[in-house]
Protein backbone atom coordinates (compact mmCIF):
# COMPACT_ATOMS: atom_id res chain seq x y z
CA UNK A 1 0.00 0.00 0.00
CA UNK A 2 1.28 3.46 -0.73
CA UNK A 3 2.22 5.58 2.48
CA UNK A 4 0.27 8.69 2.58
CA UNK A 5 2.44 11.58 3.79
CA UNK A 6 0.77 14.69 5.68
CA UNK A 7 1.03 17.76 7.50
CA UNK A 8 -0.75 17.32 10.60
CA UNK A 9 0.98 20.22 12.65
CA UNK A 10 2.90 23.40 11.88
CA UNK A 11 4.59 26.25 13.91
CA UNK A 12 5.52 30.03 12.55
CA UNK A 13 7.38 32.49 13.48
CA UNK A 14 7.26 34.91 11.14
CA UNK A 15 7.58 39.03 10.57
CA UNK A 16 3.79 39.13 10.02
CA UNK A 17 3.00 36.88 13.42
CA UNK A 18 3.55 33.87 14.92
CA UNK A 19 0.52 31.61 14.69
CA UNK A 20 -1.00 29.98 11.76
CA UNK A 21 -4.16 32.44 11.49
CA UNK A 22 -1.69 35.58 11.70
CA UNK A 23 0.18 34.21 8.97
CA UNK A 24 -2.71 33.62 6.93
CA UNK A 25 -4.45 36.87 7.46
CA UNK A 26 -1.15 38.67 6.09
CA UNK A 27 -0.39 36.68 3.19
CA UNK A 28 -4.45 36.97 1.90
CA UNK A 29 -4.90 40.81 3.03
CA UNK A 30 -2.06 41.34 1.18
CA UNK A 31 -0.53 43.27 4.80
CA UNK A 32 3.77 43.00 4.44
CA UNK A 33 5.88 42.76 8.14
CA UNK A 34 8.58 44.70 6.65
CA UNK A 35 9.51 47.85 8.18
CA UNK A 36 12.41 49.83 9.39
CA UNK A 37 15.27 48.07 11.24
CA UNK A 38 15.92 49.63 15.01
CA UNK A 39 17.80 46.61 15.96
CA UNK A 40 21.10 48.11 14.99
CA UNK A 41 22.94 50.95 13.48
CA UNK A 42 21.88 51.31 9.42
CA UNK A 43 23.56 54.54 8.57
CA UNK A 44 25.78 52.92 6.15
CA UNK A 45 23.54 50.75 4.91
CA UNK A 46 21.87 51.31 1.86
CA UNK A 47 18.78 49.56 2.51
CA UNK A 48 17.57 50.50 6.00
CA UNK A 49 14.67 47.94 6.21
CA UNK A 50 13.59 43.94 6.78
CA UNK A 51 11.04 41.79 7.89
CA UNK A 52 11.89 41.82 11.32
CA UNK A 53 10.18 39.63 14.03
CA UNK A 54 9.03 42.03 16.54
CA UNK A 55 6.64 40.23 18.66
CA UNK A 56 8.55 36.69 19.72
CA UNK A 57 8.55 35.33 22.98
CA UNK A 58 11.12 32.69 23.54
CA UNK A 59 10.09 32.65 27.72
CA UNK A 60 6.99 30.99 26.62
CA UNK A 61 9.31 28.05 25.45
CA UNK A 62 12.89 28.57 26.97
CA UNK A 63 14.41 29.48 30.31
CA UNK A 64 16.97 32.21 30.84
CA UNK A 65 19.80 29.79 30.66
CA UNK A 66 18.27 28.47 27.36
CA UNK A 67 17.84 32.09 25.94
CA UNK A 68 20.89 33.20 26.80
CA UNK A 69 22.96 30.17 25.48
CA UNK A 70 20.92 29.72 22.13
CA UNK A 71 21.39 31.78 18.79
CA UNK A 72 18.23 34.12 18.23
CA UNK A 73 17.77 31.62 14.65
CA UNK A 74 17.43 28.81 17.53
CA UNK A 75 15.69 30.01 19.97
CA UNK A 76 12.85 30.89 17.01
CA UNK A 77 12.89 27.06 15.70
CA UNK A 78 12.53 25.52 19.41
CA UNK A 79 9.80 28.00 19.62
CA UNK A 80 7.93 27.25 15.83
CA UNK A 81 8.85 23.65 16.42
CA UNK A 82 7.12 23.63 20.13
CA UNK A 83 4.04 25.12 18.41
CA UNK A 84 4.08 22.65 15.29
CA UNK A 85 4.24 19.66 18.22
CA UNK A 86 1.18 21.36 20.09
CA UNK A 87 -0.81 21.74 17.06
CA UNK A 88 -0.35 18.09 15.96
CA UNK A 89 -1.65 16.89 19.30
CA UNK A 90 2.10 15.69 19.97
CA UNK A 91 3.20 18.14 22.31
CA UNK A 92 1.49 17.68 26.26
CA UNK A 93 2.04 19.07 29.34
CA UNK A 94 5.46 18.83 28.01
CA UNK A 95 5.53 14.79 27.50
CA UNK A 96 6.10 14.14 23.64
CA UNK A 97 4.41 11.02 21.99
CA UNK A 98 6.71 8.54 20.76
CA UNK A 99 9.70 10.93 20.95
CA UNK A 100 11.78 8.33 19.91
CA UNK A 101 10.34 8.06 16.78
CA UNK A 102 10.33 11.18 15.87
CA UNK A 103 13.24 12.46 13.82
CA UNK A 104 14.15 16.32 12.69
CA UNK A 105 15.18 17.80 9.36
CA UNK A 106 15.84 21.64 9.64
CA UNK A 107 17.15 23.99 6.43
CA UNK A 108 18.97 26.79 6.60
CA UNK A 109 21.11 29.03 4.60
CA UNK A 110 22.74 31.45 6.81
CA UNK A 111 22.90 29.10 10.06
CA UNK A 112 23.64 30.82 13.49
CA UNK A 113 24.64 34.25 11.69
CA UNK A 114 24.23 36.49 15.34
CA UNK A 115 26.11 33.92 17.57
CA UNK A 116 28.87 33.91 14.85
CA UNK A 117 28.89 37.25 14.26
CA UNK A 118 29.20 38.60 17.79
CA UNK A 119 32.20 35.30 18.55
CA UNK A 120 34.30 36.82 15.92
CA UNK A 121 33.77 40.19 17.04
CA UNK A 122 34.48 39.77 20.97
CA UNK A 123 37.59 38.02 20.31
CA UNK A 124 39.07 40.34 17.31
CA UNK A 125 38.30 43.18 19.43
CA UNK A 126 38.65 42.51 22.93
CA UNK A 127 40.29 38.89 22.78
CA UNK A 128 37.59 37.13 24.50
CA UNK A 129 36.43 33.75 23.95
CA UNK A 130 33.65 31.85 25.22
CA UNK A 131 33.80 28.23 24.98
CA UNK A 132 29.67 28.53 24.25
CA UNK A 133 30.25 30.15 20.52
CA UNK A 134 30.86 26.46 18.92
CA UNK A 135 27.66 24.75 20.37
CA UNK A 136 25.97 28.22 19.89
CA UNK A 137 27.34 29.11 16.20
CA UNK A 138 27.17 25.73 14.83
CA UNK A 139 24.88 25.20 11.57
CA UNK A 140 22.98 22.64 12.97
CA UNK A 141 22.14 24.23 16.56
CA UNK A 142 18.74 24.14 16.10
CA UNK A 143 17.98 20.82 14.71
CA UNK A 144 20.40 19.66 17.61
CA UNK A 145 18.42 21.66 20.26
CA UNK A 146 14.87 20.80 19.11
CA UNK A 147 15.91 16.95 19.60
CA UNK A 148 17.51 18.19 23.17
CA UNK A 149 14.81 19.96 24.45
CA UNK A 150 11.94 17.48 23.24
CA UNK A 151 13.83 14.41 23.24
CA UNK A 152 13.53 13.81 19.75
CA UNK A 153 15.51 10.52 19.39
CA UNK A 154 14.86 10.04 15.61
CA UNK A 155 17.24 10.66 12.92
CA UNK A 156 18.52 14.16 12.91
CA UNK A 157 19.96 15.79 10.11
CA UNK A 158 20.44 19.69 8.94
CA UNK A 159 20.53 21.33 5.34
CA UNK A 160 22.18 24.16 3.97
CA UNK A 161 21.10 24.92 0.42
CA UNK A 162 20.77 28.57 0.84
CA UNK A 163 17.14 29.89 -0.26
CA UNK A 164 15.99 26.54 -0.89
CA UNK A 165 16.90 24.73 2.76
CA UNK A 166 13.50 24.56 4.24
CA UNK A 167 12.33 23.08 1.32
CA UNK A 168 14.94 20.39 0.72
CA UNK A 169 14.35 19.57 4.54
CA UNK A 170 10.33 19.05 3.86
CA UNK A 171 11.60 16.75 1.04
CA UNK A 172 14.00 14.80 3.20
CA UNK A 173 11.44 14.24 5.49
CA UNK A 174 8.81 13.69 3.02
CA UNK A 175 10.78 11.24 1.84
CA UNK A 176 12.20 9.77 4.94
CA UNK A 177 8.35 9.19 5.85
CA UNK A 178 7.73 7.50 2.51
CA UNK A 179 10.64 5.20 2.20
CA UNK A 180 9.24 3.90 5.76
CA UNK A 181 12.56 4.86 7.33
CA UNK A 182 10.59 7.45 9.66
CA UNK A 183 7.09 7.39 10.75
CA UNK A 184 6.77 10.94 12.10
CA UNK A 185 9.28 14.12 11.10
CA UNK A 186 9.65 17.60 13.01
CA UNK A 187 10.42 19.60 9.26
CA UNK A 188 11.13 23.08 8.34
CA UNK A 189 13.27 25.78 8.00
CA UNK A 190 14.96 28.73 9.78
CA UNK A 191 16.86 31.96 9.35
CA UNK A 192 17.67 34.90 11.44
CA UNK A 193 20.61 36.75 10.12
CA UNK A 194 19.87 40.62 10.22
CA UNK A 195 23.04 41.95 11.11
CA UNK A 196 25.00 44.64 9.88
CA UNK A 197 27.63 42.68 8.29
CA UNK A 198 24.63 40.37 6.69
CA UNK A 199 22.64 43.62 5.12
CA UNK A 200 25.75 45.60 4.03
CA UNK A 201 27.09 42.03 2.22
CA UNK A 202 23.93 41.21 0.86
CA UNK A 203 23.53 44.50 -0.25
CA UNK A 204 27.34 45.38 -1.91
CA UNK A 205 25.66 41.96 -4.37
CA UNK A 206 22.96 44.41 -5.39
CA UNK A 207 19.99 41.75 -4.60
CA UNK A 208 18.55 44.31 -2.12
CA UNK A 209 15.85 46.63 -3.02
CA UNK A 210 16.39 49.97 -0.88
CA UNK A 211 12.90 51.69 -1.21
CA UNK A 212 13.56 52.46 2.24
CA UNK A 213 11.04 55.37 2.66
CA UNK A 214 8.02 52.77 1.56
CA UNK A 215 9.15 49.51 4.01
CA UNK A 216 5.77 47.79 3.00
CA UNK A 217 5.77 48.59 -0.92
CA UNK A 218 9.78 47.53 -1.39
CA UNK A 219 9.49 43.83 -2.65
CA UNK A 220 7.55 44.05 -6.38
CA UNK A 221 8.38 40.63 -7.51
CA UNK A 222 7.08 40.34 -11.33
CA UNK A 223 6.56 44.35 -11.62
CA UNK A 224 8.99 45.88 -13.99
CA UNK A 225 10.18 48.16 -11.30
CA UNK A 226 11.45 45.76 -9.46
CA UNK A 227 15.05 46.54 -7.71
CA UNK A 228 15.41 43.12 -5.24
CA UNK A 229 14.38 42.10 -2.24
CA UNK A 230 14.57 42.83 1.89
CA UNK A 231 16.06 40.32 4.37
CA UNK A 232 13.29 38.95 6.90
CA UNK A 233 13.99 36.39 9.59
CA UNK A 234 11.76 33.79 10.81
CA UNK A 235 11.54 29.88 11.39
CA UNK A 236 8.78 27.79 10.63
CA UNK A 237 8.26 23.81 11.38
CA UNK A 238 5.75 21.39 10.34
CA UNK A 239 5.23 18.01 11.69
CA UNK A 240 4.84 15.54 8.66
CA UNK A 241 3.55 11.79 9.50
CA UNK A 242 1.48 9.29 7.66
CA UNK A 243 -1.65 9.95 7.24
CA UNK A 244 -3.39 7.35 9.28
CA UNK A 245 -0.91 7.82 12.33
CA UNK A 246 -2.40 11.63 11.94
CA UNK A 247 -5.81 10.54 11.67
CA UNK A 248 -5.68 8.19 14.16
CA UNK A 249 -4.38 10.70 16.56
CA UNK A 250 -7.09 13.37 15.95
CA UNK A 251 -4.65 16.01 14.36
CA UNK A 252 -5.10 17.96 11.89
CA UNK A 253 -4.56 17.40 8.68
CA UNK A 254 -3.67 20.55 6.42
CA UNK A 255 -2.79 18.95 3.52
CA UNK A 256 -0.84 15.73 1.62
CA UNK A 257 2.84 16.38 0.80
CA UNK A 258 2.94 14.34 -2.46
CA UNK A 259 5.48 15.38 -4.61
CA UNK A 260 9.33 16.17 -4.27
CA UNK A 261 11.72 17.35 -7.15
CA UNK A 262 15.25 18.97 -7.04
CA UNK A 263 18.09 19.61 -9.23
CA UNK A 264 21.29 22.18 -9.59
CA UNK A 265 21.79 24.43 -12.26
CA UNK A 266 25.43 23.44 -12.42
CA UNK A 267 26.12 26.71 -13.87
CA UNK A 268 27.24 29.94 -12.24
CA UNK A 269 26.77 30.62 -8.73
CA UNK A 270 24.19 33.32 -7.90
CA UNK A 271 22.98 34.08 -11.87
CA UNK A 272 19.97 31.61 -12.31
CA UNK A 273 19.25 29.65 -14.83
CA UNK A 274 16.00 28.38 -16.58
CA UNK A 275 16.77 24.60 -16.98
CA UNK A 276 17.99 23.56 -13.85
CA UNK A 277 14.12 25.04 -12.20
CA UNK A 278 12.63 23.28 -15.11
CA UNK A 279 14.58 19.80 -14.13
CA UNK A 280 12.98 20.45 -10.50
CA UNK A 281 9.43 21.36 -11.18
CA UNK A 282 9.56 18.31 -14.13
CA UNK A 283 11.01 15.80 -10.94
CA UNK A 284 8.42 16.95 -8.38
CA UNK A 285 5.65 16.99 -10.67
CA UNK A 286 7.13 13.02 -12.31
CA UNK A 287 7.09 12.15 -8.35
CA UNK A 288 3.68 13.16 -7.65
CA UNK A 289 2.86 11.30 -9.78
CA UNK A 290 0.44 14.28 -12.08
CA UNK A 291 0.72 16.43 -15.27
CA UNK A 292 1.60 19.27 -15.68
CA UNK A 293 -2.18 20.08 -16.61
CA UNK A 294 -3.05 18.78 -12.88
CA UNK A 295 -1.15 22.04 -10.79
CA UNK A 296 -3.57 24.70 -9.98
CA UNK A 297 -1.34 27.14 -8.34
CA UNK A 298 2.01 27.79 -8.45
CA UNK A 299 3.89 29.89 -5.27
CA UNK A 300 6.65 31.38 -6.79
CA UNK A 301 10.20 31.74 -5.78
CA UNK A 302 9.79 35.10 -6.66
CA UNK A 303 12.49 37.33 -5.09
CA UNK A 304 11.56 40.69 -6.80
CA UNK A 305 15.02 40.32 -8.25
CA UNK A 306 15.44 41.48 -11.92
CA UNK A 307 17.01 37.70 -12.54
CA UNK A 308 15.09 35.64 -11.06
CA UNK A 309 11.93 36.62 -11.59
CA UNK A 310 12.49 36.86 -15.87
CA UNK A 311 14.49 33.40 -15.20
CA UNK A 312 11.28 32.20 -13.08
CA UNK A 313 8.89 32.97 -15.49
CA UNK A 314 10.73 31.40 -18.11
CA UNK A 315 10.96 27.96 -16.69
CA UNK A 316 7.33 28.02 -15.52
CA UNK A 317 6.10 28.84 -19.47
CA UNK A 318 8.51 25.93 -20.38
CA UNK A 319 7.13 23.53 -18.03
CA UNK A 320 3.69 24.46 -18.39
CA UNK A 321 2.95 24.82 -22.00
CA UNK A 322 -0.18 24.05 -22.39
CA UNK A 323 -2.06 26.14 -20.09
CA UNK A 324 -1.53 29.78 -18.00
CA UNK A 325 -1.21 28.37 -14.14
CA UNK A 326 -1.88 31.36 -11.62
CA UNK A 327 1.57 31.82 -9.67
CA UNK A 328 2.26 34.47 -6.84
CA UNK A 329 4.72 35.20 -4.53
CA UNK A 330 4.12 35.96 -1.01
CA UNK A 331 7.79 37.45 -0.69
CA UNK A 332 6.71 41.10 0.20
CA UNK A 333 4.72 40.21 2.68
CA UNK A 334 7.59 38.26 5.22
CA UNK A 335 11.05 39.79 3.43
CA UNK A 336 13.06 36.67 2.33
CA UNK A 337 13.41 34.32 5.57
CA UNK A 338 15.59 32.47 3.20
CA UNK A 339 15.41 28.92 4.81
CA UNK A 340 12.26 29.91 6.49
CA UNK A 341 10.83 31.31 3.23
CA UNK A 342 10.80 27.99 1.38
CA UNK A 343 8.93 26.23 4.59
CA UNK A 344 6.42 29.58 4.74
CA UNK A 345 5.87 29.04 1.18
CA UNK A 346 4.82 25.30 1.08
CA UNK A 347 2.09 26.55 3.61
CA UNK A 348 1.01 28.74 1.65
CA UNK A 349 0.70 26.38 -0.50
CA UNK A 350 -1.23 24.29 1.72
CA UNK A 351 -3.56 26.63 2.68
CA UNK A 352 -4.64 27.63 -1.10
CA UNK A 353 -5.59 23.83 -1.33
CA UNK A 354 -7.38 23.94 2.11
CA UNK A 355 -9.10 27.37 1.34
CA UNK A 356 -9.53 27.43 -2.35
CA UNK A 357 -7.76 30.60 -2.54
CA UNK A 358 -4.70 32.12 -3.78
CA UNK A 359 -2.62 34.63 -1.84
CA UNK A 360 -1.80 37.80 -3.85
CA UNK A 361 1.62 39.36 -5.29
CA UNK A 362 1.45 42.45 -3.08
CA UNK A 363 3.18 45.83 -4.69
CA UNK A 364 2.68 44.61 -8.17
CA UNK A 365 2.67 48.16 -10.10
CA UNK A 366 3.96 47.90 -13.59
CA UNK A 367 3.63 45.19 -16.52
CA UNK A 368 6.89 43.70 -17.42
CA UNK A 369 7.02 41.81 -21.00
CA UNK A 370 9.46 39.36 -20.15
CA UNK A 371 7.63 38.68 -16.70
CA UNK A 372 3.96 37.13 -18.51
CA UNK A 373 2.29 34.98 -16.29
CA UNK A 374 -0.76 34.67 -14.98
CA UNK A 375 0.01 36.81 -11.61
CA UNK A 376 -2.48 36.72 -8.98
CA UNK A 377 -1.81 40.53 -8.16
CA UNK A 378 -5.20 41.98 -7.10
CA UNK A 379 -6.39 40.87 -4.40
CA UNK A 380 -6.01 37.03 -3.19
CA UNK A 381 -8.64 34.77 -6.20
CA UNK A 382 -10.86 32.14 -5.19
CA UNK A 383 -10.62 29.00 -7.22
CA UNK A 384 -10.42 25.36 -6.52
CA UNK A 385 -7.15 23.85 -5.57
CA UNK A 386 -6.63 20.09 -5.78
CA UNK A 387 -2.63 20.76 -6.61
CA UNK A 388 0.12 23.41 -6.18
CA UNK A 389 3.61 23.86 -6.21
CA UNK A 390 6.08 25.81 -4.40
CA UNK A 391 9.23 26.75 -5.83
CA UNK A 392 12.56 27.46 -4.33
CA UNK A 393 15.71 27.84 -6.08
CA UNK A 394 19.09 29.20 -4.10
CA UNK A 395 22.43 30.73 -5.00
CA UNK A 396 24.80 27.84 -5.68
CA UNK A 397 21.79 26.58 -8.25
CA UNK A 398 20.25 24.25 -5.86
CA UNK A 399 16.47 24.28 -6.64
CA UNK A 400 13.61 22.65 -4.60
CA UNK A 401 10.05 21.96 -5.55
CA UNK A 402 7.31 20.89 -3.65
CA UNK A 403 3.68 19.71 -4.58
CA UNK A 404 1.07 19.68 -2.35
CA UNK A 405 -2.76 17.99 -2.60
CA UNK A 406 -5.66 18.88 -0.42
CA UNK A 407 -7.30 16.50 1.47
CA UNK A 408 -9.99 14.68 0.04
CA UNK B 1 40.04 44.71 46.79
CA UNK B 2 41.18 42.29 49.02
CA UNK B 3 38.80 39.45 49.66
CA UNK B 4 37.71 37.62 52.40
CA UNK B 5 36.67 34.06 52.49
CA UNK B 6 33.01 35.38 52.68
CA UNK B 7 33.49 38.48 50.30
CA UNK B 8 35.04 35.43 47.85
CA UNK B 9 31.90 33.00 48.30
CA UNK B 10 29.77 36.08 47.55
CA UNK B 11 32.21 37.08 44.76
CA UNK B 12 31.79 32.84 43.45
CA UNK B 13 28.09 32.97 44.35
CA UNK B 14 27.66 35.74 41.88
CA UNK B 15 29.84 34.61 39.14
CA UNK B 16 27.90 30.96 39.09
CA UNK B 17 24.23 32.75 38.97
CA UNK B 18 25.29 35.49 35.92
CA UNK B 19 26.47 31.87 34.40
CA UNK B 20 23.61 29.92 34.63
CA UNK B 21 21.16 32.89 34.55
CA UNK B 22 19.38 32.37 37.80
CA UNK B 23 19.03 34.69 40.84
CA UNK B 24 22.05 34.50 43.09
CA UNK B 25 19.60 33.87 45.82
CA UNK B 26 18.80 30.62 44.02
CA UNK B 27 22.41 29.41 44.82
CA UNK B 28 22.86 27.10 47.64
CA UNK B 29 27.16 27.72 48.82
CA UNK B 30 26.56 23.97 49.61
CA UNK B 31 24.45 23.28 46.30
CA UNK B 32 26.34 20.67 43.49
CA UNK B 33 26.31 23.19 40.59
CA UNK B 34 25.63 19.90 38.41
CA UNK B 35 23.46 17.96 40.39
CA UNK B 36 21.56 20.85 41.92
CA UNK B 37 22.20 23.62 39.75
CA UNK B 38 21.79 21.85 36.16
CA UNK B 39 25.12 22.65 35.15
CA UNK B 40 26.63 21.20 32.66
CA UNK B 41 30.37 20.52 31.69
CA UNK B 42 30.36 24.09 29.33
CA UNK B 43 28.81 25.99 31.89
CA UNK B 44 31.42 24.54 34.34
CA UNK B 45 34.33 25.46 31.86
CA UNK B 46 32.54 29.32 31.38
CA UNK B 47 32.41 29.58 34.96
CA UNK B 48 36.00 28.87 35.46
CA UNK B 49 36.80 31.32 32.77
CA UNK B 50 35.31 34.20 34.25
CA UNK B 51 36.81 32.98 37.59
CA UNK B 52 40.18 33.26 36.09
CA UNK B 53 39.64 36.68 34.31
CA UNK B 54 37.88 38.39 37.56
CA UNK B 55 40.55 36.82 40.26
CA UNK B 56 43.19 36.76 38.04
CA UNK B 57 44.04 33.88 38.85
CA UNK B 58 45.17 30.23 36.61
CA UNK B 59 42.99 27.51 36.83
CA UNK B 60 43.70 23.83 35.38
CA UNK B 61 41.67 21.05 34.60
CA UNK B 62 42.27 19.05 37.72
CA UNK B 63 41.27 21.80 39.85
CA UNK B 64 37.96 22.47 37.42
CA UNK B 65 36.97 18.80 38.52
CA UNK B 66 37.05 19.68 41.61
CA UNK B 67 34.83 22.61 41.96
CA UNK B 68 31.90 21.18 42.94
CA UNK B 69 30.05 23.51 44.71
CA UNK B 70 30.50 27.53 45.38
CA UNK B 71 31.44 27.15 48.83
CA UNK B 72 34.42 24.56 47.32
CA UNK B 73 35.41 26.88 44.65
CA UNK B 74 35.83 29.93 47.06
CA UNK B 75 38.00 27.74 49.03
CA UNK B 76 40.35 26.48 46.44
CA UNK B 77 40.36 30.27 45.10
CA UNK B 78 41.59 31.30 48.95
CA UNK B 79 44.00 28.86 49.15
CA UNK B 80 45.43 30.11 45.85
CA UNK B 81 45.66 33.28 46.71
CA UNK B 82 47.26 32.74 50.09
CA UNK B 83 49.96 30.88 48.33
CA UNK B 84 50.33 33.69 45.96
CA UNK B 85 50.02 37.09 47.24
CA UNK B 86 50.00 39.17 44.39
CA UNK B 87 46.34 37.90 43.52
CA UNK B 88 45.06 38.38 47.05
CA UNK B 89 44.59 42.09 45.98
CA UNK B 90 42.55 41.64 42.66
CA UNK B 91 39.10 40.92 42.34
Amino acid sequence: MTTRVVVSGIGLVTPVGSSLEEFRRAIYSGKPGIREIQDFDTSRCETKVGGTVTEFNPHSVLTNKEIFRLDKGTQMAVVAGAAALRDSRLLDNGAIEDASELGTVIGTGTGSAHSVEQSYCAFFTQRKIDPFSIPMGMHHAAASYLSIKFGLRGSGLTVSTACSSGAVALGAAFHEIKSGRSRRMLAGGVDASLTRTHLEIWGSMRVLSSQNEHPERCMKPFSRNRDGFVIGEGAVMLVLEELESARGRGAPIYGEVVGYGCSSDASRITAPSVDGPMMAMTRALRSAEIGAESIDYINAHGTATYLNDKTETEAIKRTFPQRSVPVSSIKPITGHMFGASSAAEFVAILLACQLGEIPPTVNYEQEDPECDLDYVVAGPRKTSVRYALSNSFAFGGHNAVLVAKRVE
Amino acid sequence: MQHTLDTLLERVTAIVAENLKIDPSAVNPDGDLIDDLNADSLDALSITMSLQVEMGVSINDEQMAQFRTPRKIARALWEQMQGDPQKVCQG
